[in-house]
């Protein structure tokens, strides 16, 4: 779950812009969408309850505060449920990842690029992604999605350090919102489905106001995120260290 | 929803788009793509710190199951039902507050128990003198909840933070040992490694720069100050020093960044120590490492020197070679780690293994042996001094040692299923324990766990000895166990 709580930053913090589509010229809309995504000047903060659905089990509910600082790619995650998560916490700066467990008052250290603990967590989930800079479009088309009129487009990786090597995104004309995302593997297999219905402002900023999940090697499991309280204020600097997730946990 | 590659590629792209699930649907709705105005939170940092102001909370771990097991490793098919069974009644919780006046002042405190919950104590009124009309035996009851922890947080201007009072430390890098841990008061079990262990007394001082971090500790272990609290002064104070620095590492497909630490720690008329260590990553394998080094020992060991002893106290003349015990004060003693991690979250799989190397430590395999020789005729009083205390059984006594651990949070496919193997290994007496666990959880609340816990090795090994009888105080090389955890959880 605590996967699922990191992956809507990445993916859906912005995935928009306020141009207005004539014809797609895919390098600069994705580079817009990066600038519009990327709170360079501002830091971004957001309370998230993450609802996850698994055939035959009972809901489970994750609530987490999130700090976000792009200009020094920071980010630290306090978690607030369950109970018996409460407290437990992540830091990241660049590349690398802390994990605070309040039990053991201990920090763990990671650079690992796949995976973090025993957990879902993937390191790669944590880090920022730059489209315009990761993926080349191979393909677009105009499609619609509801009632939407929207650029359907696949990205491909430029190298395999990229998390997604692959994403067909489906993209409004009119403001270039992102409205679903699907992930593949390298070998081509649908990893993940992401949907991103509806979307708020923050001092200019868009923000999913939540966002839907479909894991398809999982079928019938299903993740719904939304988030409250979105502040671009700015944050101060006791918030992106250690010690910040020492003084929070109970 | 999951097509065949194949038939994928096949397909042309727009009758990929006309694909549909239930995410789709979502877009149906004329609300669909709209764009609101977001309730926004001033202060978010502080909103953490703005619920509730005291908290009550604990866990409570609650086990019962049985034992069964055999003296030999491989029993003949005809001893199964000669066994010795043990009925196996595990319960514990933990209860703690914490109380958060505003947001740089927090005091908290955990208090724990475990069954059994009070012991009954026997001894003489006076035990200095002998057992008589004036001085008779008396019983007293002690209960056993232990104030784990009781600390208060501050700070200077959000620069530089305090902690002071009752506090677990955990120092070190490593899974299964605690060589670069000079300050925790509990010593790591590598049978149980993520269990809490109590600290000291202890002002801690930390000062955040940046992604780096230094720590200062001034420490107060009740075994280390005097009694006589007339005897007792500002220099029994351990002092520890740390710091964690961030080493970068060019971008490369193989080698992560790592964190590196440096400490020491000074304890009056105890061994100075300094510790480092690395955490890194190297492919998909996170690496670590602790070093740690003293000057002299802070517990006796055996020594070559010997005695004779006539142990039996019959004959007239001595019956056993004992080795006798020192201290030693002086010289360099180097102990390290290596360990790894690895986590594949595709296979719900984790594995750490490591090994340790403790210059302190025996390369004689029958050191162990020798060692109970010495306390026992320690214990009887054929030794004048008493240098060797029986925990120190659980400390690190051979040269080289590794520890094992993989681990499946699921079972074909269901997160109801689990199993779990740990091996532990003695290189020197050649002893080892390995414990393989399945565990199935119909329900919240309820554990079902079974397994077997193999030991083998001689008699008087480390690692036969750690699974000897509770009661008989014998070997036991095979036991199969089943546990029902019922109830636990976090309130």
């Amino acid at each position: 779950m605590k996967k699922i709580i990191i992956l809507f930053f990445l993916l859906a913090l912005g995935t928009i812009t306020s141009l207005s589509a004539q014809t797609p010229d895919w390098t600069k809309i994705l580079t817009r969408i990066d600038e519009m995504a990327d709170f360079e000047n501002n830091d971004f903060s957001a309370e998230i309850t993450v609802v996850s659905q698994k055939p035959k089990e009972d809901d489970s509910t994750m609530v987490a505060r999130y700090f976000r600082r792009d200009s020094e790619k920071k980010f630290t995650i306090v978690l607030l449920k369950p109970e018996i998560q409460k407290g437990q916490g992540y830091f990241s700066a660049g590349d690398d990842l802390w994990f605070y467990d309040p039990e053991s008052r201990k920090f763990a250290y990671s650079s690992l690029k796949d995976s973090f603990q025993d957990s879902d967590a993937q390191n790669s989930d944590f880090s920022s992604s730059s489209l315009e800079e990761d993926y080349t479009v191979t393909t677009s088309s105009d499609a619609k999605l509801g009632s939407n009129e929207v650029y359907m487009a696949t990205l491909m990786a430029k190298d395999r350090t990229v998390p997604v090597p692959k994403r067909i995104m489906w993209i409004r004309k009119d403001n270039f919102l992102v409205l679903k995302e699907e992930h593949y593997s390298l070998s081509d297999r649908l990893m993940r489905t992401i949907a991103y219905p509806k979307y708020q402002t923050v001092n200019g900023k868009f923000v999913p106001a939540s966002m839907l999940i479909l894991d398809n090697l999982k079928p019938g499991e299903k993740t719904q995120i939304t988030f409250a309280g979105p502040s671009v204020s700015k944050l101060p600097d006791t918030v992106f260290n250690k010690e910040y997730l020492q003084r929070v946990n109970q | 929803m999951m097509k065949p590659i194949y038939i994928f590629l096949l397909l042309p792209l727009s009758l990929v788009t006309a694909q549909t699930d239930d995410l789709d649907e979502l877009f149906d709705d004329p609300d669909s793509g709209l764009i609101e105005e977001a309730v926004v939170m001033d202060k978010p940092e502080e909103s953490i710190f703005s619920g509730d102001k005291f908290i009550w909370a604990g866990d409570i771990t609650s086990t019962m199951g049985m034992k069964y097991g055999f003296t030999e490793l491989a029993p003949n098919t005809d001893k199964l039902l000669d066994g010795t069974e043990r009925l196996t009644v595990k319960i514990g919780a933990k209860l703690w507050f914490d109380a958060r006046p505003d947001k740089n002042f927090r005091v908290f405190g955990k208090f724990t128990t475990d069954y059994p919950f009070s012991t009954k104590i026997k001894s003489l009124a006076d035990p200095s003198k002998p057992f008589g009309p004036d001085n008779q035996v008396s019983t007293a009851i002690l209960n056993n909840i232990k104030i784990f922890e009781l600390f208060s947080d501050f700070n200077y201007e959000e620069k530089i933070f305090f902690r002071f009072g009752k506090q677990t430390a955990a120092w070190g890098l490593s899974r299964f040992y605690q060589i670069a841990d000079p300050i925790t008061v509990g010593v790591k079990d590598p049978q149980d490694p993520t269990a809490d262990l109590e600290g000291p007394l202890a002002l801690k001082v930390a000062l955040p720069l940046g992604v780096n971090n230094l720590y200062f500790y001034s420490v107060m272990k009740e075994s280390y100050i005097p009694s006589n609290p007339l005897e007792s002064s500002l220099r029994d104070l351990g002092i520890g020093l740390k710091a964690d620095f961030l080493i970068p590492i060019p971008k490369n497909g193989i080698l992560g960044n790592g964190e590196f630490t440096v400490g020491g720690y000074y304890q009056r008329n105890q061994a100075p120590k300094a510790i480092a260590g690395l955490s890194t990553s190297v492919g998909n394998f996170q690496i670590f490492t602790d070093q740690a080094m003293s000057w002299g020992l802070d517990s006796y060991r055996l020594s070559n020197e010997t005695v004779l002893l006539d142990l039996d106290g019959g004959g007239p003349s001595p019956s056993k070679q004992i080795n006798l015990t020192e201290k030693t004060t002086e010289g360099i003693f180097y102990s390290a780690t290596a360990g790894t991690m690895y986590v594949n979250n595709d296979w719900h799989f984790t594995l750490y293994g490591e090994y340790m190397y403790n210059s302190a430590g025996s390369p004689d395999e029958k050191y162990l042996s020798k060692w109970a020789e010495t306390q026992a005729a320690e214990t009887l009083g054929f030794l004048t001094n008493k240098t060797l205390i029986f925990s120190d059984l659980f400390g690190y006594l051979s040269q080289h040692n590794s520890g094992l651990s993989l681990s499946l949070s699921e079972l074909f496919g269901s997160d109801k299923l689990g199993a779990s193997t740990l091996w532990l290994q003695n290189w020197v007496d050649r002893s080892g324990m390995s414990t393989t666990t399945l565990s199935f959880k119909p329900f919240d609340h309820v554990v079902l766990e079974g397994g077997a816990t193999l030991a083998w090795g001689e008699d008087v090994t480390e690692w036969v000895i750690k699974n000897y009888d509770p009661v008989t105080k014998g070997p036991k090389r095979l036991t199969g166990f089943i546990n029902f955890k019922l109830g636990a959880g976090r309130f």
